[in-house]
C-alpha cells in the first residue's frame, strides 16, 4: 500500500466506522465498525467469490460511492455519517434497491402532477412540497394532556385552547401534507391504484381546508376550527380501507408475486405512513375532545365521551386515570359477544389484575381508545385460533393439564380452553399478557403476520366469519385482514411501548403488550418524520427504529440484542436452506 | 510491502492492519501470514443432521478416500467415519481458528487485556498445531490426531473464564476512566465489545461441537448415541434432571426450593445434544428459583410453583419450551442487560472470587455454572439455543414474574451460525 492510501485510510479510519460482515449461508449482510481499502478490496473479492453476486454488487457500488464521498467530503460530522452507513446498512440489509429510493422523488413529481391534473389543483406542487418539507413538532403524551387538562372555568383556560388551536393550525397542514406526499409515493406501484390516488386527492382536500380557516385568533373562530377538524377526523375508515384494497388489488393484478425485496419496501412505507397518520389524527381528536361543552352546543356525539362506543365520532383521547383492567374487561366483553355471535360459542376470557400491591394505585396515562384496540385485535385473534383448534377437531385433551370433558362433537363452552388476560403494573410499565391455548403457529410464519400486506393463504379463511363481524377489521367494512395486528402495533409503539407474540407451536401463542407508565416518551414519529421529512431518504426500517427520547430501541424489548441493531451480525438459524451450502458441507466429508 | 501500524495510532483508530507485525507480543510475521492466509478461507457449516448422519457413516461415498465401499450402517464409528470425520476437523477446524485469532486480535481495547492476550495465545498455539499436521490418511494418523485434538480441547476449556476476566478487567478499567477518549463512543463500545464476545462464544460452541463430537465418536456408544448427539432426547427427562439439580442448588442456598410442575408433550424425543439442552434449561430454572425466592421472602409455603410446559405439534418446526415463573419480573431498565456479558445481579466480590478462585483447576463454566455468577448465563444459553437454529427469550411483566421460551429446532437441519 502506498502513502496515499494509508493517508486515505486513515482519513476513512477516523470519520467512517464501517465493517463489512459476511455471513456464510446467508445473504444478510451488515456493515461496522471499522475498514481499511485493501481489507475492504479482500472482502470484496472473497464476497465475489461466493455465489451471492448481487448483493456484492450493490453493497461494493454503495461503498465505493461512499468511499469517493469520504474523501470529498472529509469535514462532515460523524453523526450523519453514521446515518448514511445506516440507511446502507438497511438498504442492503433488505437487499431492497436504493435506487428506488434515489429516485423517490421523481416518482412524485410524475403522480402528483397525474392527480393535479385529473381534479383540478387544490393545491399547487410547490405549496405541497414545501410543507411537506418542513419538519413535525414531536410531542409528548403528558404534554398533550397538560393542553387539555385545565379546569374549564379557569382564566387558563380559554387563552391555551387558543394556543393550542394556533399550534395546530400550524402544525397539522405539515403533517397533512407529508402524509399526502407519503401516499404518493408509495412504492411499486401501490401509489398508482386507484384508491390510494382518491385518498391522496382526499388528503389534498384537508389541506386545502385547514388553510382556509385563519389562524385563530377569537373565541369563535377557535371553535369553528375545531368543528372543520371533526369533519376531518370522523371519517376514521375509508383510509384504511382503502389502503388494503390497494395492496389486495396490487396482489391480484400481477402475475408475478412481489418479490421480497418490494414488499419489504412496501412494509416499510406503509409502517411509516400509518404511525404518522396516527400522530396526526392524536393531535387532531385530542383538541376537539378536550373542548369543554358550552352552553348552546347540542352536538350529541360529544356527550360523555368515556363511554363512547366505536361508532361514534372521536375517541383519541388521552385519559389520565386510565385503568387497564377496566378496558380490559370491555374488550374481553365485546369480544366474547361477538365470538358468540359468529361461532355459536366463545372461550371464557379470564381478567385478571396481577399488580402488586405497592403501585396498584399509581396513575396511568394513556389512550384508551388505542388500548381497547389492541386488545380487541389481540383477543379476537386468540379467540379465533381456539375455536378453529376445536372445531379442526385436533384438539387432544391430554396436551392440557387438567383435561377438560368432551364429548364427541359436541362441543360446551366449558372444553373450549380459556384465554387468560395477565395485568400487571410495575415501577416502570403496565404489562398485559394474553395466552392462549389456540395452537399457536410457526415460528417462520409468525414474522408474516406483522406485514400489511400478508395473505391468509397460511391461514384458512372461514367464509362464515367474513360475514359476521368478526372476520372484519375493527376498521369494520369489507375484509380487511391482514391489518390488525400492525396496526395494533404502532399503536403500542407510538408512546415508547412494545406488542410481542410469542408462539407455541402446538399449543398456542402468547402476546405481551408493554405500556410505558410514566407517559414521558415523545412521539414515535419515525426518524425521517421527525428530522427531515422532505428528504426522503429511508433512515428508517419499519421494524426495529430507535427514536429519540428513550434508550431503548423497540426492536430490542422483542428480544433481541441491542448491538445487532435489529439485524444478527452472523448467519442465524436459515429458514430457507441454503442448499450450496449444505452441499459443501457434505462434500468436503 | 507491510505498513506498521504504530503504537501512537492503536488508541485512537479501532482498525488493524493486519499485515503487519502491529501486536508485538503474540504475532510474529510467518504466523500472522499464515493465519491471514487461513482466515480468509470460507468456512463451513454443518448442521445437526449432517453431523449424525456423518457419525452413521451415510455420508462416507461422498468421501474421496473410500469411493463408497466402506459405507457402513453399524451404529458405531468405523474407522473410515472417524478419517472422514478427522480430515473434516483437521480442515476446517484451522480456519476458525484463524478467525478467531484475528479478531481477538483487532477488537478495540479488549484486546489489551492481558487475560484476553492469554486466550490469543492458547488459540495460536492450537491452530499452528493443527496446521502443522499432514493429511489423515490412516487409523494410526488418525489416533495420533485424535490425541492431539484432545489436549487442544482441554486446553481451551479454561477460555471461558479467561474471557470472563478479560471482560471483567475492561469493565473495572472503564469505571475507573483508565481508558482515555471513551466518552464519545462509550455506547457504541459497548455494544462493539458484546459483539465480539457474541461472535467469540458462537465460534467457540462451534469449535469445541465439532471436536467433542468427533471426540465422542471414538468412545464406545451409549445407545441412542451417536456421538454426543442422542437421537431420543426427551425434554422431559432433561427438565426433570435440571429441575433436580437446580433444586439442589437452591436448597443449599436457601434451604427449600420451590415446586416445579411440568405439562404438556411428555414424551416427545427428537436428536439433539443433551448436554446443550441441560445446560439451557437448569439456567432458566436456576433463575427462575432465585427469582421466585427472593422475591417472595423466605417462608416456603409462599412461594408459588414453577409452571413448565413443552409444546410440539405433530409436523412442528419447532419445539418449544415454556418455564414461567411469579418471580416480580424484570424491570424494563434492565431488560437489555440481561443479555449482557458485562452485567450480572451478584455482587462483585463474589464475581471476582468466582473468576480468579479458580485458577488452580481448570474449570469450564461453560459446563458447570454456579448459582449465580459470572452473568453468562444467559448469553451463552442463548448462543447454545441459536446453534442449532433455535432461539431463547424472556419475555417478562414487571412486578409479576417472566417467561422464558426456548425454541429448539426438530428436524435438525438448520446450518450453524459462522460469524465472520
Amino acid at each position: 500500500m502506498s502513502a496515499s492510501s494509508l493517508n486515505l485510510s486513515k482519513k476513512c479510519s477516523s470519520l467512517i466506522r464501517a465493517r463489512y460482515a459476511i455471513g456464510n449461508g446467508s445473504s444478510i449482510i451488515r456493515l461496522q465498525s471499522s475498514m481499511t481499502s485493501s481489507t475492504t478490496r479482500e472482502i470484496w473479492r472473497q464476497q465475489d467469490a461466493q455465489d451471492d453476486e448481487v448483493s456484492s454488487s450493490v453493497l461494493s457500488h454503495q461503498m465505493k460511492k461512499i468511499m469517493k464521498k469520504r474523501i470529498a467530503n472529509s469535514t462532515k460530522d460523524q453523526q450523519h455519517i453514521q446515518r448514511e452507513f445506516s440507511s446502507v446498512a438497511s438498504a442492503v440489509n433488505g437487499h431492497s434497491k436504493t435506487v428506488v429510493d434515489m429516485s423517490r422523488k421523481r416518482v412524485l413529481n410524475q403522480d402528483v402532477l397525474d392527480i393535479m391534473n385529473q381534479n383540478g389543483s387544490e393545491v399547487t406542487l410547490d405549496e405541497l412540497r414545501e410543507l411537506a418539507s418542513q419538519p413535525c413538532t414531536p410531542l409528548s403524551l403528558s404534554d398533550m394532556h397538560k393542553y387539555a387538562s385545565a379546569n374549564a372555568n379557569s382564566k387558563n383556560y380559554f387563552p391555551q385552547r387558543l394556543r393550542n388551536a394556533q399550534f395546530l393550525h400550524k402544525e397539522l397542514p405539515i403533517r397533512v401534507a407529508q402524509r399526502a406526499v407519503d401516499l404518493l409515493t408509495l412504492p411499486h406501484g401501490l401509489n398508482k391504484t386507484a384508491e390510494v390516488q382518491e385518498i391522496a386527492h382526499k388528503y389534498l382536500r384537508y389541506l386545502k381546508k385547514i388553510r382556509e380557516f385563519p389562524v385563530p385568533q377569537t373565541e369563535e373562530e377557535e371553535y369553528e376550527f375545531t368543528e372543520g377538524l371533526k369533519e376531518i377526523v370522523k371519517d376514521r375508515k375509508s383510509i384504511p380501507v382503502a389502503i388494503a384494497k390497494g395492496v389486495a388489488s396490487l396482489k391480484d393484478h400481477r402475475k408475478e408475486e412481489l418479490d421480497i425485496y418490494r414488499l419489504q419496501e412496501m412494509e416499510k412505507a406503509l409502517y411509516r405512513f400509518f404511525n404518522a397518520r396516527t400522530g396526526l389524527r392524536l393531535l387532531a381528536e385530542h383538541h376537539i375532545l378536550s373542548c369543554v361543552k358550552r352552553q348552546h352546543e347540542t352536538n350529541q356525539s360529544l356527550v360523555g365521551w368515556e363511554e363512547s362506543d366505536e361508532e361514534t365520532d372521536c375517541l383519541g383521547c388521552i385519559k389520565d386515570d386510565c385503568s387497564p383492567y377496566d378496558e380490559a374487561k370491555k374488550a374481553a366483553e365485546k369480544v366474547m359477544t361477538s365470538c358468540r355471535e359468529c361461532y355459536g360459542i366463545s372461550p371464557e376470557i379470564e381478567v385478571l389484575d396481577c399488580t402488586p400491591e405497592k403501585y396498584a394505585d399509581s396513575n396511568f396515562t394513556y389512550v384508551p381508545h388505542h388500548l381497547k384496540y389492541i386488545l380487541t385485535e389481540l383477543l379476537k385473534n386468540s379467540c379465533r385460533a381456539t375455536i378453529r383448534r376445536h372445531m379442526d377437531g385436533i384438539f387432544m385433551t391430554e396436551d392440557h393439564v387438567g383435561s377438560h370433558n368432551e364429548q364427541d362433537g359436541v362441543s360446551t363452552d366449558k372444553s373450549l380452553p380459556s384465554v387468560r388476560l395477565v395485568i400487571a403494573r410495575g415501577a416502570e410499565d403496565v404489562t398485559i399478557k394474553i395466552a392462549d391455548k389456540g395452537g399457536g403457529v410457526a415460528r417462520s410464519i409468525l414474522d408474516q403476520m406483522w406485514t400489511f400486506a400478508h395473505s391468509s393463504k397460511s391461514v384458512e379463511v372461514h367464509s362464515k366469519e367474513n360475514d359476521t363481524g368478526f372476520g372484519t377489521d375493527q376498521f369494520g367494512g369489507g375484509n380487511v385482514r391482514g391489518f390488525g395486528l400492525p396496526l395494533a402495533r404502532i399503536y403500542a409503539r407510538y408512546f415508547g411501548g412494545e406488542l410481542t407474540l410469542k408462539s407455541m407451536e402446538g399449543y398456542g401463542v402468547d402476546a405481551y403488550l408493554y405500556l410505558p407508565v410514566l407517559g414521558k416518551a415523545s412521539e414515535n414519529l419515525p426518524k425521517r418524520v421527525l428530522e427531515s421529512p422532505g428528504n426522503l431518504d429511508s433512515v428508517h426500517d419499519g421494524n426495529h427504529h430507535v427514536y429519540f427520547g428513550d434508550s431503548f430501541s423497540t426492536g430490542f424489548l422483542s428480544g433481541e440484542e441491542p448491538w445487532a441493531g435489529g439485524v444478527r451480525h452472523y448467519s442465524s438459524y436459515t429458514r430457507i436452506p441454503m442448499q450450496k451450502f449444505n452441499d459443501i458441507a457434505m462434500n468436503k466429508n | 510491502m507491510f505498513i506498521r501500524s504504530t503504537q501512537r495510532c492503536r488508541r485512537c483508530l479501532p482498525i488493524r492492519f493486519f499485515n503487519s507485525s502491529s501486536t508485538p507480543l503474540s504475532l510474529s510475521e510467518e504466523v500472522s501470514i499464515l493465519v491471514n492466509e487461513y482466515s480468509l478461507k470460507p468456512q463451513t457449516s454443518v448442521s445437526l443432521q449432517t453431523l449424525f448422519r456423518t457419525g452413521r457413516g451415510e455420508l462416507l461415498e461422498n468421501f474421496d478416500r473410500n469411493g463408497g465401499e466402506a459405507k457402513s450402517a453399524r451404529y458405531s464409528s468405523s474407522p473410515e467415519v472417524l478419517m472422514q470425520v478427522a480430515n473434516f476437523i483437521h480442515h476446517e477446524l484451522p480456519i476458525r481458528l484463524a478467525r478467531r485469532i484475528k479478531d481477538l486480535n483487532d477488537v478495540p481495547y479488549l484486546s489489551d487485556m492481558s487475560s484476553v492476550q492469554a486466550v490469543k495465545d492458547i488459540y495460536i498455539s492450537s491452530f499452528l498445531s493443527l496446521v502443522q499436521e499432514p493429511t489423515i490418511d490412516s487409523p494410526v494418523r488418525e489416533a495420533l490426531f485424535a490425541r492431539k485434538l484432545e489436549l487442544l480441547y482441554e486446553r481451551h476449556s479454561s477460555v471461558l473464564v479467561q474471557m470472563a476476566k478479560g471482560a471483567f478487567e475492561f469493565r473495572q478499567m472503564l469505571k475507573n476512566k483508565e481508558i482515555s477518549s471513551l466518552e464519545g463512543e462509550a455506547f457504541e463500545l459497548m455494544n462493539d465489545t458484546h459483539a465480539f464476545l457474541d461472535r467469540f462464544y458462537m465460534s467457540r460452541i462451534g469449535i469445541r461441537v465439532l471436536a467433542g463430537q468427533y471426540l465422542a465418536l471414538r468412545e464406545p456408544t451409549m445407545e441412542g448415541y451417536i456421538g454426543l448427539i442422542d437421537q431420543h432426547t426427551s425434554p422431559y427427562g432433561i427438565l426433570k434432571k435440571a429441575a433436580m439439580d437446580s433444586s439442589y442448588m437452591c436448597e443449599n442456598m436457601f434451604g427449600s426450593f420451590p415446586e416445579v410442575v411440568i405439562s404438556g408433550k411428555l414424551d416427545l424425543t427428537f436428536p439433539y445434544i443433551p448436554t446443550q439442552l441441560h445446560y439451557i434449561l437448569l439456567e432458566l430454572l436456576k433463575n427462575a428459583m432465585r427469582a421466585t425466592v427472593e422475591y417472595h421472602g423466605n417462608d416456603p409455603r409462599m412461594w408459588p410453583p414453577i409452571e413448565v410446559v413443552i409444546a410440539d405439534g405433530h409436523n412442528n418446526e419447532d419445539i418449544v419450551i415454556k418455564i414461567s415463573d411469579e418471580g416480580g419480573g424484570i424491570p424494563r431498565s434492565n431488560r437489555k442487560k440481561i443479555w449482557s456479558y458485562l452485567f450480572t445481579t451478584v455482587k462483585p466480590e463474589i464475581q471476582k472470587a468466582l473468576m480468579y478462585g479458580n485458577d488452580d483447576e481448570l474449570v469450564d463454566h461453560s459446563v458447570h455454572a454456579p448459582l449465580a455468577g459470572l452473568g453468562y448465563g444467559l448469553p451463552i444459553s442463548k448462543s447454545y439455543a441459536r446453534y442449532f437454529g433455535g432461539d431463547l427469550s424472556i419475555e417478562s411483566l414487571d412486578g409479576y414474574g417472566s417467561d422464558a421460551f426456548v425454541h429448539l429446532r426438530r428436524l435438525g437441519d438448520s446450518l450453524e451460525p459462522l460469524p465472520f
